[in-house]
């Protein structure tokens, strides 16, 4: 046919609104004739497709699917494969123009004019941090409670992931309440700032135990305290003696030889809150090397982990629920003081552990710690202070209650009127002796108004809440109710505690709402703060949407940088990574203790922070796409780096490190994180990391296995590497369509372990010959053998081929477009809340363009995204 | 101790005894001041008293009692304390100090006001109803840290035990020793309960007792 | 070395719980409602108890290798042996569709295919759905429970969004026996009314909000609406039953195990639990997830003998925890019969080798409940049965005429029922 005829029937069939057409229209079988039925037609079925059987009904969503994975294979030039004939020239444009077409407009006529990005309400961690920002309460506890999200396309923000039930309802009104409950100042002043300073060695926690067990040893100007002798031949006897003797509160330094395990839970735990609010604590650490009673320089700066831990049940015990506080460097013989101010809830103290020592236990050796050489982490003592209250009463009341006087409530000057509810503030658990302070009588706001002040009061809140103007009549409803409450015979806080509740429960908190097509300005800056917040617009961006300046040029780049710069953005670099990385899943498989002794939580948390620094770098300083895959630096701590073999850092914190050519650490495709959730805890599979860099890093999701092949049971016996067990992969030429392109990058990475250490060699249980210690702590016992080398070559479906990680490396780097178009793709998909439509490609690929005319930087893309139509549409 | 030294300090005690028999018995304090001369009255006026003292249990508890009731803010004075029998001799004018306690309330309160500025580790005790000669001594051989909170440990455990009445440990000697009343309890059920807490004891059950009187 | 603070305490408190354990004052039967379903019904109650272990069950220690009723019983199978007549076991069998490892958990009472898949939205699960129905004869409409130290649940709404499970026996115990005091009682009954009402406001909300949305967006705040009733309900059933005295047990608390490790033990306290709940009446329904991520490293045992080793005796264990369940409940009675033969005790698991994350071939098997069991029945191991099907017999034993229920299309080919 002549380009003339191709263009009329292509007219033609546009003009004919091709919408469900039962069998394939001409254009499209005269090419599959030519060029596709040889090897997809019933009989071969080449691939498991017969395209002589797939109708054209793109307004089906499974058959629009297939269409477009049609569509582009034939794209990407991988189908008709390489060795087949050619199609005539211009043939494949023409088909791809009008299949583009078709596609496009059954899609559009699918999703209509209306709104993509389905109406979804908060994520839990949006939820949390949108209470936390309205109210300055920034530790509430509050995620935990309700039910988990979904995933829809990778992330937790699409709509099709935030379903809602009678059960989430429930939990939110509870999480209303317990909100109120710590947001409303029931006194007229601050409860008195507690400042107590106390010891590892409170006999009331557990390392008083363990000192009696030579765990650990008392010191006094860095010798053994001579009240109080290492344990040697004899252990100390009877703890209760020792308590009464005051021992443990002479203020002797705590020497910690042993690591937290499942009986041994070290907690500051003579302080415990009794107060929501913010703490400060300082502690002095520090390390030495003990030598059978001798306090000596240590092997260099050791870590210790400060952890907060919720006490559950009657506080006693230990193994309490706990979240990591930070890492502190105990430098060799000389003291370092830390100070950090964090927010506490109720009934929560301090944990430590001796984070970056291996295991030992002295209690059960002869001799006990005057037979021990080791390291250990020295504790001087530990101070608390708080709660700290800049204001009274604090932010999170006069949201409320505004400035409204905080008076005792007269039960005689108010007969009919109920007070409002109070509960006792007592110090809930036995070990904590810091004290309360409590108030006398029952104070509460007083408005002389009630009405005035409560539609002054709501005036504020609920547009401040639902993050966009709230008419008039709305307001009045709320007021409604206050009234209604008074007039039932509540107090004004409880009558307003009401409204404020059910504001918390309605859906215009609980749901973006955002009107169909473009943004409104309220509904932009809602986005963009969700987007690299996690949380609800600030003053500025709602000042902004409401004088209808945040669309005027430069306005939204300013934001973008201003939102860059504060710290909540951490939360967007934790919650993408979290998801689109799935470090979110980092815990979910222990590492076989055989096989990997060294593994630690201190590495597994330390695995965290380095991916989340390292994008927070690639932000920072506007890096290219490149860098997913291949760096010259790793943004490493000392536990880190010894662990990847990387000499020269000292300490516990993240820090940006140069690294030598040839090093292949660094970007996430090579971090121990992202090897670690592509693992199982046991053994490595190229095709699981295969996969997950073709989906996360290149964007091509591969297909799911057809359904009929028996899973491989993987041997870590060492009698067969994985890659040879994968071997029909290559010689079955229906596993090798798919597999040609999902195993290398697979292959490649089986440099590395479950656990992301480099090796060239199978750790094993069975045969093998014996290892090196290497980094590996001289006190950590080693079981595995060495059994098969690795192989890590391998070669990409175009025919390039690499012989080990950095030259895989280098292959992908170079394709730099196509890791910043998936980046963006992903970006796009979590703060839209919605998948990159066909239609939408390109529009993605003006914004990739933009971005790489720019630098292709990751922070630039951020602004070019937000800038986009995709962004600031519906 | 020599023998002469001892006689007199039985006779001593004897005659405090039984002076601290006649301030026992029952009388209003108004009657005890209208009825005995004020000279005569161990009550009244800087008199010295002695006690037997919980927690003196080694040489070096010495100078922490001493310490410790410098901290009481009570008019008491110690005059001697001695560990081996566990007894102190201390002078205060008890119708001042203990104002208002019947006399078979003074040692509780002297008791409780010496636990509160020392943590409970001392204490202040009657004295033992059965005279020193009827009282058995015991010794036993100990190993373990050289440590005064072990040591108090030790101590603790053999004066729980119903029939002690004086007890002292000392790992730095190597030594614990008790004064018992043999119809009450005996050698054995002292080493059977510091076994049974793991005290390291270095003897031998079949050895005889040293008794000593 | 002296554990610091791991007492001896958790067995010996179970001993107590156990003590005079089962003793109830009053039936319970003589007391329930009358429903529409007839005198009948309510004379001869039928209970579920769906449980799932979510890491695989070996299949080679489970699987009896011939079919039918005289089928050679297997080592895990041997551990239920005194209860092979009221046991059917089924081989060949999964969730049509049901893929991705896993992810397969979340599926098992629900059946909803391609849960791996982005843009995945379960279904209602088993439980819930019977709970809808029959659910209002008791205190509880169901209880959603799971020995785990994470979020996970077996039991799905209608929407497919996840129903949190309780996951401390204790907890659940002092919910369904310990009476309110009568001022708690009332505050809880004003508590409920107050919530009600402001349910009532934040309905109107929606609606209002509703009416300003475009149109593709009402379905999904149909969702809220949908949840504000289906809550306001709940809460008007709660205040009713606030007021009826809740039944005496001659039991104390249990004291909930911390330790995940302790799988079998914390499973035997929950199933206690159960069998309290289901012995008073206070719910018919129950799903019960077991997580074993705890061992989750070994499940993974690459052909290892000794890791093989070690997962069979932790397996085995399990089955004896269950045996005891099922012993528990024979000796229970109930006019004559005893409650095993009025409970359907369904125990499973959603993957058929969890060293190799497939779901097909998936070890199941059915207790009691009052079919015709002692039997092995097999079907294809290359070509599934429907799981989906048994459910569909399994609602038809409680009552609900249905004749579908996810991907089943109709009942289990050879399980009749009796009775």
């Amino acid at each position: 046919m002549t380009r003339l005829g191709y263009t009329a029937m292509l007219a033609l069939v546009l003009i004919a609104r091709v919408s469900a057409h039962a069998a394939a229209p001409d254009i499209v079988n005269n090419y599959f004739e030519d060029n596709c039925f040889d090897c997809h037609d019933s009989k071969f079925r080449k691939g498991n497709l017969d395209l002589t059987a797939l109708k054209f009904e793109p307004g089906n969503l499974d058959n629009f699917a297939r269409w477009v994975k049609v569509f582009d294979r034939i794209d990407a030039g991988e189908m008709p494969p390489k060795d087949e004939p050619r199609p005539v020239p211009g043939e494949t444009k023409a088909l791809q123009a009008w299949l583009g077409d078709a596609l496009r407009t059954a899609e559009h006529a699918r999703l209509g004019d209306e709104a993509r990005t389905g109406l979804r309400r908060l994520t839990r961690a949006e939820y949390e941090n949108t209470i936390r920002d309205l109210f300055d309460m920034p530790g509430i506890a509050l995620a935990g409670e309700l039910p988990a999200d979904g995933s829809a396309h990778g992330f937790d923000t699409n709509a099709d992931a935030l379903d809602i039930s009678h059960v989430n309802l429930a939990k939110y009104i509870e999480a209303a309440d317990h909100t109120l409950d710590y947001a409303i100042a029931t006194r007229p002043q601050p409860p008195a700032v507690m400042k107590m300073r106390t010891a590892l060695s409170y006999p009331a926690g557990f390392v008083a135990h363990v000192l009696m067990n030579g765990d650990g040893v008392l010191l006094r100007d860095k010798k053994p305290d001579p009240n109080f002798l290492p344990a040697a031949e004899h252990k100390h006897f009877d703890q209760g003696a020792h308590e009464q003797m005051g021992v443990f509160r002479s203020g002797a330094t705590v020497g910690l030889f042993r690591h937290e395990d499942e009986s041994f839970f070290p907690y500051f735990n003579e302080f415990v809150s009794i107060y929501p609010g913010q703490y400060r604590i300082r502690t002095s650490l520090w390390s030495f090397q003990w030598d059978k009673g001798q306090v000596l320089p240590s092997r260099g700066t050791e870590a210790a982990r400060l952890s907060i831990v919720t006490l559950t049940g009657d506080g006693r015990g230990g193994g309490h629920p706990s979240t990591v506080l930070g890492y502190y460097d105990a430098p060799s013989m000389h003291e370092q003081v830390h100070e950090v101010t964090t927010w506490l809830n109720v009934r929560e103290t301090f944990g430590f552990n001796t984070a970056s020592l291996a295991p030992v236990a002295n209690y059960s050796r002869k001799g006990h710690a005057m037979a021990f050489t080791g390291p250990a982490i020295a504790c001087d003592w530990f101070d608390v202070e708080g709660p700290i209250h800049d204001v009274w009463p604090p932010v999170s009341h006069t949201r409320l209650f505004g400035d409204l006087p905080i008076t005792e409530f007269s039960r005689d000057a108010n007969p009919d009127v109920r007070p409002p509810q109070r509960d006792e503030r007592r110090q809930p658990f036995f070990p904590g002796k810091n004290p309360p302070d409590p108030v006398k009588g029952v104070w509460t706001v007083h408005s002389d108004k009630p009405l005035v002040d409560a539609d002054r009061l709501l005036a504020d809140f609920l547009p401040r809440a639902f993050r966009r103007s709230v008419s008039d009549d709305v307001r009045k409803q709320y007021v409604a109710k206050v009234d209604e409450r008074l007039k039932a015979g509540d107090c004004f806080e409880t009558a307003m505690r009401w409204v404020y509740r059910a504001a918390l429960c309605s859906p215009d908190f609980l749901y973006h709402v955002e009107p169909a097509g473009r943004l409104d300005d309220y509904a932009l800056a809602s986005r963009l703060s969700y987007f690299l917040w996690n949380s609800m617009p600030d003053d500025t961006l709602i000042a902004l949407a409401k004088s209808g300046d945040i669309r005027k040029p430069g306005v939204l780049d300013a934001q973008v940088e201003r939102l860059l710069k504060d710290p909540r953005s951490q939360r967007f670099v934790d919650n993408f990574l979290g998801q689109w990385l799935k470090l979110r899943e980092i815990a979910a498989t222990d590492p076989d203790r055989k096989l990997y002794p060294e593994f630690s939580t201190y590495l597994q948390n330390s695995m965290v922070a380095e991916s989340r620094a390292y994008f927070r770098e690639l932000i920072d300083k506007d890096l290219d796409a490149s860098h997913l895959v291949r760096s010259d630096f790793a943004m490493l701590n000392q536990k880190l780096a010894t662990h990847y073999g990387i000499p020269g850092v000292v300490g516990s914190q993240i820090r940006r490190v140069e690294l030598p050519a040839g090093c292949p650490r660094g970007p996430f495709l090579t971090q121990a994180a992202i090897l670690k959730v592509t693992a199982n805890g046991t053994t490595t599979s190229p095709v699981p990391r295969g996969a997950f860099v073709m989906q996360r890093l290149l964007g091509q999701p591969p297909d799911p296995p057809p359904a009929n092949v028996p899973a491989v049971e993987p041997d870590v016996r060492g009698a067969k590497t994985i890659r040879e067990q994968l071997d029909k992969h290559r010689s079955d030429p229906t596993c090798a369509s798919c597999h040609a392109k999902i195993d290398p990058p697979g292959f490649a990475l089986e440099s590395f372990d479950v656990i992301g250490g480099q090796r060239d060699r199978y750790r094993s249980i069975g045969e093998g010959d014996n290892p090196q210690r290497g980094s590996i702590d001289p006190f950590i016992g080693i079981g595995f053998k060495l059994g098969p080398h690795v192989d890590s070559s391998g070669a990409l479906p175009d025919g390039r081929k690499f012989s080990d990680i950095t030259t895989f490396q280098d292959l992908v780097a170079s394709d730099t477009h196509r890791l910043l178009r998936n980046l963006a793709s992903q970006l796009l998909i979590y703060s839209t809340g919605r998948e990159v439509a066909f239609g939408d490609r390109e529009k993605l690929a003006a914004i990739v363009d933009q971005t790489q005319k720019a630098g292709g930087g990751v922070r630039t893309l951020v602004h070019q995204i937000v800038l986009s139509d995709l962004f600031q549409t519906r | 101790m020599t023998n002469e030294k001892h006689n007199l300090i039985k006779a001593r005690r004897a005659a405090l005894i039984a002076l601290l028999a006649l301030c026992l018995t029952p009388c209003a304090p108004t009657r005890a001041a209208d009825d005995k001369p004020a000279a005569d009255d161990p009550a009244v006026g800087v008199k010295e008293h002695r006690h037997l003292v919980k927690g003196l249990f080694s040489k070096e508890r010495e100078a922490d009692l001493r310490e410790a009731i410098g901290r009481m803010p009570d008019e008491i004075e110690l005059v001697t304390a001695d560990y081996q029998t566990n007894e102190a001799v201390f002078r205060y004018d008890q119708s001042k100090v203990f104002k208002g306690a019947k006399p078979q309330q003074v040692i509780e309160w002297f008791n409780q006001r010496l636990q509160q500025v020392s943590d409970r580790t001392f204490g202040i005790k009657p004295l033992p109803e059965l005279p020193a000669d009827k009282l058995t001594r015991v010794e036993i051989h100990i190993a373990g840290l050289d440590c005064k909170a072990c040591s108090y440990g030790v101590y603790l455990t053999m004066e729980r035990v119903d029939g002690v009445e004086v007890a002292t440990a000392s790992f730095h000697d190597g030594l614990a020793t008790a004064l018992i009343d043999p119809s009450k309890t005996d050698r054995a059920k002292l080493i059977e309960a510091l076994k049974k807490r793991e005290v390291d004891v270095k003897d031998d059950d079949a050895k005889a007792d040293a008794d000593k009187k | 070395m002296r554990m610091f603070n791991r007492p001896g305490r958790r067995s010996l408190s179970r001993r107590t719980f156990l003590r005079g354990a089962g003793v109830v004052m009053g039936l319970p039967l003589l007391e329930s409602m009358t429903t529409a379903r007839g005198a009948e019904a309510a004379a001869s109650p039928r209970r579920m108890v769906a449980i799932e272990t979510n890491m695989g069950i070996l299949p080679q220690f489970f699987f009896p290798e011939n079919a039918g009723r005289d089928y050679a019983i297997s080592p895990y199978l041997e551990r239920l042996k005194a209860h092979r007549d009221a046991i059917t076991v089924f081989s060949g069998v999964s969730h049509p569709g049901v893929t991705g490892g896993h992810a397969a958990d979340k599926c098992f009472l629900t059946g909803t295919p391609h849960p791996e898949r982005g843009g995945f939205r379960n279904g209602v699960s088993l439980d819930q759905f019977a709970a809808e129905i029959v659910g209002n004869e008791t205190r509880y409409p169901s209880l959603t429970l799971a020995m785990t130290n994470e979020n996970r649940t077996l039991s799905y709404t209608r929407s497919g969004a996840p129903i949190p499970a309780e996951s401390s026996p204790r907890k659940q115990f002092e919910r369904m026996f310990m009476q309110g005091k009568p001022d708690e009682v009332e505050a809880s009954v004003e508590a409920l009314r107050q919530g009600r009402s402001m349910l009532d406001f934040v309905g109107e909300q929606s609606k209002r909000l509703n009416g300003e949305l475009p149109r593709a967006d009402q379905h999904r705040l149909d969702q809220y609406f949908t949840s504000v009733r289906e809550l306001e309900k709940r809460l008007h059933s709660a205040q009713e039953w606030e007021r009826r005295p809740k039944p005496h047990v001659d039991a104390r608390p249990p004291q909930d195990i911390t330790d995940p490790r302790e799988f079998a033990a914390r499973t035997r306290l929950m199933f206690d639990v159960i069998k309290l709940a289901l012995e008073t009446d206070s719910s018919r329904i129950v799903s019960l997830f077991i997580d074993t991520t705890v061992i989750h490293n070994i499940t993974h045992h690459g052909g290892r003998p000794e890791v093989i080793a070690e997962l069979r005796s932790k397996e085995e264990s399990q089955f004896d925890v269950l045996n005891g369940f099922l012993d528990s409940l024979t000796e229970s009675k109930e006019q004559g019969e005893s409650l095993l033969d009025r409970t359907m005790v369904l125990y499973g698991t959603c993957m058929g080798s969890a060293n190799s994350h497939s779901n097909v071939n998936l070890p199941v098997l059915l207790a009691g409940g009052g079919f015709r069991h002692g039997q092995h029945l097999a079907f294809d191991n290359d070509r599934n049965y429907p799981l989906t099907n048994l459910y569909v017999s399994m609602l038809q034993r409680l009552g609900i005429e249905v004749d579908q229920f996810s991907t089943g299309a109709g009942t289990m080919r050879g399980l009749e029922m009796r009775g």
